[in-house]
């Protein structure tokens, strides 16, 4: 349960912040130890945009889906007909 | 402990940035559930973020001709100021979605943002009922009613014996690096709003 600055693994950005929405606005750096942070971040997800970029082995971070690169389909490109070979229409 | 009862400062008069009066035609009312927010470490009057729960998002409310309006005012109490707060707007239309809306403004608490016309200071983007909400207490459509048009004139207000401990905080809401600006502040709301 330490509170040092300079090893703690969730550091908060700045300001008094609410983990729960219409609650007192409490938590900051100075009385947020890295179990208590752990514990709200199971409990209260969305407060993860809360903390600075620092590793959440326990939050899942949301990827940003991979762009498959298209392949050209197997199937032969059908040729357009040609317009001579159109019916007639008229 | 801070010194909360002494005044620190004074007001000089000037003319580089004269106080105009309105509000913009447009208020951002969200779900008090919806969103939590980040105060100043040492001034809680000043909103420094605003984080959804979820999905949840901001509803923007469009109107026109200068008709919206805040009020915020002091009631002296036996333990202290407290402030009522009251957002006058307007919706200019008529659908079951509106009506909707309004029903659940009046049940369900709500807060709200508004824009002043004067956004020359630090104090330009206001939120109402951070504390203890708002709800929505008078919803009036008068069909035949010339001022209005058919629309509905509406107010949102502190709930029943509920009152505001702080005057409307300021939203002040800074970029990814640097200080925080007006439009930075009405960057961060509209990446809110719902689409």
């Amino acid at each position: 349960m330490t509170n040092d600055p300079m090893t703690k693994k969730y550091i908060l950005k700045p300001g008094k912040h609410q983990f729960a929405p219409g609650s007192h606005a409490t938590h900051h750096n100075d009385n947020l130890t890295d179990a208590e942070a752990e514990w709200y971040l199971e409990r209260y997800p969305h407060i993860a945009t809360l903390f600075e970029a620092t590793p959440f082995p326990e939050v899942k971070s949301v990827k940003s889906p991979k762009i498959k690169s298209v392949k050209p389909s197997s199937q032969k490109p059908v040729k357009s007909k040609k317009n001579e070979d159109l019916p007639a229409t008229n | 402990m801070s010194i909360y009862n002494k005044i620190n400062a004074g007001f000089a008069l000037g003319t580089a940035e004269p106080v105009t009066s309105g509000i913009e035609d447009v208020i951002y009312i969200f779900n008090q559930d919806d969103i939590t927010l980040t105060f100043d470490t040492t001034n809680p009057l000043i909103v420094t973020g605003l984080t959804t729960v979820s999905a949840a998002k901001i509803y923007k409310f469009n109107g026109t001709n200068n008709s919206f309006n805040t009020i915020s005012k002091l009631a002296k109490t036996s333990v202290g100021p407290r402030y009522t707060e009251e957002i006058d707007f307007n919706i200019a239309g008529l659908s079951v979605d509106i009506k909707t809306q309004l029903q659940a403004m009046g049940y369900g608490r709500v807060c709200a943002i508004a824009v002043n016309n004067y956004n020359a200071s630090d104090s330009a983007i206001e939120l109402f009922g951070a504390v203890n909400g708002l709800i929505l207490t008078d919803a009036e459509r008068s069909a035949a009613d010339e001022t209005m048009d058919g629309g509905y004139k509406l107010k949102l207000t502190n709930p029943d014996k509920l009152r505001e401990p702080y005057p409307p905080r300021a939203v002040s809401i800074a970029p990814e690096s640097g200080s925080a600006t007006y439009v930075s502040t009405i960057a961060a709301i509209e990446a809110l709003v719902a689409a």
